[in-house]
């Protein structure tokens, strides 16, 4: 029976290609702004996570997200590399500088001082050249968005240099990293070069980074770490959530879910009003169904094999137009990050279907409620 | 087969975004740093950043006399012994002084010696004099002005003398200020730092920059900052172990040989002009006991020392 | 009138009215009808008389006001719902004015629906039903879609399909209004040649009188009752014995 529904539903070309055309638009748009949002609220945590040797976050403790930079006394590094269960600490220190290219070009620019005898937080990813390079006296490395911006269309290479209050600072690899939610060149220098830039303030700690020892579990470290009163530990993890939530909670993100929901709904209109108006177009012969002996049960699944055959067909067709408008975009450099969640990819395709599933329970109260005898008539 | 070309269609789209959307997923693998930081080998333990210097400290040699350097004696690194000369001052003015001064010694030598003849004079006229008295060919009265004359020319003689013995002097001063522009070791140990080149013009008085720095690098010893917070954890004589910046796999232990009895303000060793007062730390000196490593006074190494009870809440 | 082994369907005293009050139509005022195995039933009469809703009755489709349905025996309107579906599905085979053919599906796939229906495999149900398409001589259009069948064609397969799952009882509605004579005289032929059965009822809802000669009884109706039965022409037609014109009862 199951195969008749098929049939008549492949039979209504025009309402069958118009529902699959409603869920493939809705779940692309979903998809699309969805992607978007979850890459501007990654974008704000990625510095944190692109950390990849440490697990620990150590701040002072009214630090929120990667951007608000509070000096850390040196002795504080040493409170926590005593504290048991702690593999290792190091400092990174974050400038903001101005910089200005070869060709003249100036920008702001976030400068990322790694620990000179560990060099822990280096990029592990590299698009050109080595990451250790930078224990070179005056060098950095750049990220592609940054290259972007100080060398405007040209191909990523190193040898070139920038400005940073009247030094010179030798560019000697671009880095891989995530792109970052400012949108600022992010360069990666040793901690002894940039704190040669670091004129107004005397600091030379903005976080502390650790690794928690093996056999010990990192959320029971920051606990201790908490209780030395005047740092704030944080998993990497919990640290990117309070980022993201940080900006998350300045309600850009709501503009997007407002857009989210607004496709949700026209998606879930059309598909479920297309589907009832073929539903009750086939009323007459769904009757003669009824007539021969067809139950309800019978009429109820094929019901919801049509809506889950058109729901399917559209969420594929969707999630791969958005898949290829997402591929298009990542080759931008500013946009290098942009990435759908997997669980936000499947969660939108159920989130239509779970609106699109009132519709078909509507169709089946109103298949149930057909009269058979009307097809005497 | 036109039946199938929807869901075959709709599974390709499918494929392809599960492949991209897992392609694109983003990855954090854990990786270690490129040259790990330190880690601790104690369960307890007080980290700390230690200084190496020489055990007798380091020497600011200072000059007693200002002038121009005309010789440096050492170089660099060298091991010398108490009184080795270091180097000499510019002594060309206190050489003329001298000449000066030695010429008066001659004069006022001379001088002496007039005054001696002159006595002696006197003294053979005085005796002939007295012979002579029995006839009347010398009055009484020619004897007494003898005598007068020659108790004024012994009185000459002891002048001379005193203005023999003052050039004397002089010259004995001008000499001693000769050989105090040599500067000399005041003890057995290195050539730390040689910042006094000839030609250059030596300040006396205390200076910022010494001229010659001083001191024994074997054994080497770390002065080793220590919070005040954790001062209380730490003891005397438990163990501790110092790692080489760069390469923590290097270390050497440390025996304990005092704490400073005074505590002090934190420096941190940024190398900026405006070094920033952070807290006050207990300093505690430790021997570096291995020796083959490749260590110089005045390098930073990471110091984990062994210690008692946990930090609680401090703030 | 006593119930018999031979009694395929027994209607007594039914009423059924729709509305209530002044918008209250009385349709059916007290029918008693018999129609027993083997026989070939004409319902006829003037349309509004209601003939339809006996029917719909019959087949289980409306729930009586008051009076008794047996089907073989079964009282259909004491039974629950579902099983009153299920009956249908084995036992009630139907023929309507419309075809009612799925636009969807192929001559034989429309035919198999009612084995479809009742969880036969696909490949079965339809292979069954092509081969009973084949004896009503439409071997050569099981794969067709309706669109391509002329009416008599479609009204050929709906019969197949009224057919396959060899029912007890078959009900058509106007099986041959939307047909030429010629036609529907087909039709009625293959009907009266393919369906009737010892074991078998085949009721007709009809007012064509052209095809009158078909019946075997033909049971006049008006106004809600059965006015007159009166025996059918049908004599050639009725190879088998058992199914006596005589011993139909009188209005």
């Amino acid at each position: 029976m199951n195969w008749v529904g098929l049939q008549m539903l492949r039979n209504d070309r025009a309402k069958f290609a118009a529902m699959i055309v409603a869920v493939s638009l809705a779940v692309f748009l979903m998809q699309n702004q969805a992607a978007i949002l979850a890459t501007m609220l990654s974008m704000t945590a990625a510095q944190i996570r692109d950390v990849q040797d440490a697990d620990l976050w150590v701040t002072e403790p009214d630090v929120e997200c990667f951007d608000q930079v509070k000096p850390m006394r040196d002795i504080q590094l040493l409170r926590v590399r005593g504290v048991a269960g702690i593999a290792w600490a190091a400092p990174l220190l974050k400038i903001d500088a101005i910089g200005r290219s070869e060709g003249g070009r100036l920008n702001t620019v976030t400068l990322l001082g790694i620990d000179d005898a560990s060099l822990a937080g280096l990029p592990q990813k590299m698009r050109v050249g080595r990451a250790d390079a930078i224990r070179e006296l005056d060098t950095a490395i750049i990220d592609p968005g940054g290259h972007e911006l100080f060398f405007p269309g040209e191909p990523f290479r190193a040898g070139r240099s920038v400005r940073i209050r009247n030094r010179r600072l030798r560019i000697v690899g671009v880095s891989d990293i995530a792109a970052p939610f400012t949108g600022l060149p992010m360069l990666h220098t040793s901690r002894s070069t940039a704190a040669a830039f670091n004129l107004g303030e005397q600091h030379m700690t903005s976080f502390i980074l650790a690794r928690s020892a093996p056999g010990s579990r990192p959320e029971a470290l920051c606990q201790k770490i908490n209780t030395l009163g005047g740092l704030r530990a944080r998993t990497t993890e919990q640290f990117a959530a309070d980022a993201m939530w940080f900006y998350g909670s300045q309600g850009v993100p709501m503009l997007f879910m407002v857009t989210i929901t607004i496709g949700l709904i026209v998606g879930a209109a059309i598909t479920g009003q297309t589907f009832l108006m073929f539903i009750k177009e086939n009323a007459r012969p769904i009757s003669m169904l009824k007539v021969v002996g067809t139950t309800d049960r019978q009429l109820g699944t094929m019901i919801l094999l049509q809506g889950a055959v058109v729901l399917a067909l559209g969420s594929c067709f969707g999630s791969g137009i958005a898949a290829a408008v997402c591929n298009v975009i990542r080759t931008q450099p500013f946009l290098r990050s942009l990435y759908l969640p997997w669980e936000i990819a499947l969660g939108t395709c159920f989130a239509l279907a779970s609106v699109t599933g009132i519709a078909l329970y509507a169709s089946f109260r109103h298949v149930r409620g057909l009269e058979p005898a009307a097809v005497f008539r | 087969m036109k039946q199938y070309l929807l869901p075959v269609l709709a599974a390709g789209a499918a494929l392809f975004a599960t492949v991209s959307v897992v392609r694109t997923q983003p990855v954090r693998e854990v990786t270690e740093p490129v040259s790990p930081p330190p880690a601790s080998s104690f369960t307890d333990t007080v980290a700390a950043v230690g200084l190496i210097e020489a055990s007798t400290e380091h020497i600011s040699v200072g000059t007693p006399l200002s002038g121009v350097v005309t010789e440096v004696l050492v170089t660099l690194n060298q091991s010398v012994r108490a009184g080795t000369p270091l180097f000499r001052l510019d002594t060309r003015a206190l050489q003329a002084s001298l000449a000066v001064h030695e010429s008066q010694l001659t004069a006022a030598r001379a001088r002496q010696a007039t005054a001696q003849c002159q006595v002696e004079d006197l003294n053979d006229r005085l005796e002939r004099s007295l012979k002579l008295r029995s006839s009347t060919v010398i009055s009484e009265d020619e004897v007494i002005r003898t005598r007068f004359a020659l108790k004024v020319s012994q009185a000459r003689v002891v002048e001379a003398q005193a203005e023999v013995a003052v050039a004397e002097a002089s010259a004995a001063s001008v000499r001693t200020e000769i050989a105090r522009s040599t500067i000399l070791a005041p003890m057995d140990a290195t050539v730390l730092q040689l910042k006094i080149r000839p030609g250059e013009f030596a300040a006396a008085g205390a200076s910022t920059a010494p001229l010659i720095l001083l001191g024994n690098l074997s054994p080497l010893h770390l002065r080793v900052d220590i919070d005040e917070h954790e001062a209380w954890r730490v003891q005397p004589g438990t163990r501790a172990k110092g790692h080489v910046r760069g390469n923590a796999d290097l270390a050497s232990p440390l025996s304990f040989v005092r704490f400073e009895p005074f505590v002090i303000p934190k420096r941190s060793l940024t190398g900026d002009s405006i070094e920033r007062v952070d807290t006050r730390v207990l300093q505690a000196i430790y021997r570096l006991d291995r020796t083959d490593l490749r260590l110089y006074a005045g390098q930073q190494m990471d110091v984990f020392i062994e210690a008692s009870g946990t930090p609680t809440a401090s703030r | 009138m006593t119930p018999s082994d031979s009694t395929a369907v027994l209607c007594t005293g039914i009423r059924k009215h729709f509305g209530e009050d002044d918008a209250r139509v009385e349709v059916l005022r007290g029918v008693d009808y018999t129609v027993r195995r083997g026989e070939l039933s004409f319902l006829v009469g003037p349309s509004g008389c209601g003939k339809t809703t006996l029917i719909s009755v019959i087949a289980g489709l409306l729930e009586t006001s008051s009076g008794e349905v047996s089907l073989f025996g079964n009282p259909l309107a004491r039974m629950p719902h579902p099983e009153r579906v299920l009956f249908r599905r084995s036992h009630l085979g139907f023929v309507f004015q419309q075809y009612n053919l799925l636009q969807a599906l192929t001559a034989a796939e429309n035919a198999a629906i009612p084995l479809l229906a009742a969880g036969v495999r696909r490949r079965e149900a339809v292979d069954r039903a092509a081969a009973l398409l084949d004896r009503l001589g439409l071997g050569s259009k099981t794969g067709s879609y309706p669109r391509q069948l002329s009416g008599g064609q479609q009204q050929r397969v709906a019969l197949a399909r009224a057919l396959v799952h060899e029912p007890r009882l078959i009900i058509c509605d106007e099986p041959t209004a939307a047909l030429d004579h010629a036609t529907g005289e087909a039709v009625m032929e293959l009907l009266a040649s393919a369906a009737v059965h010892p074991d078998r009822a085949v009721i007709v809802v009809t007012h064509d009188s052209r095809v009158f000669h078909f019946a075997d009884v033909i049971a006049r109706m008006d106004d809600g009752h059965i006015t007159h039965v009166e025996p059918g022409q049908r004599t050639v037609a009725n190879p088998h014995p058992g199914s006596s014109r005589n011993s139909h009862p009188s209005a």
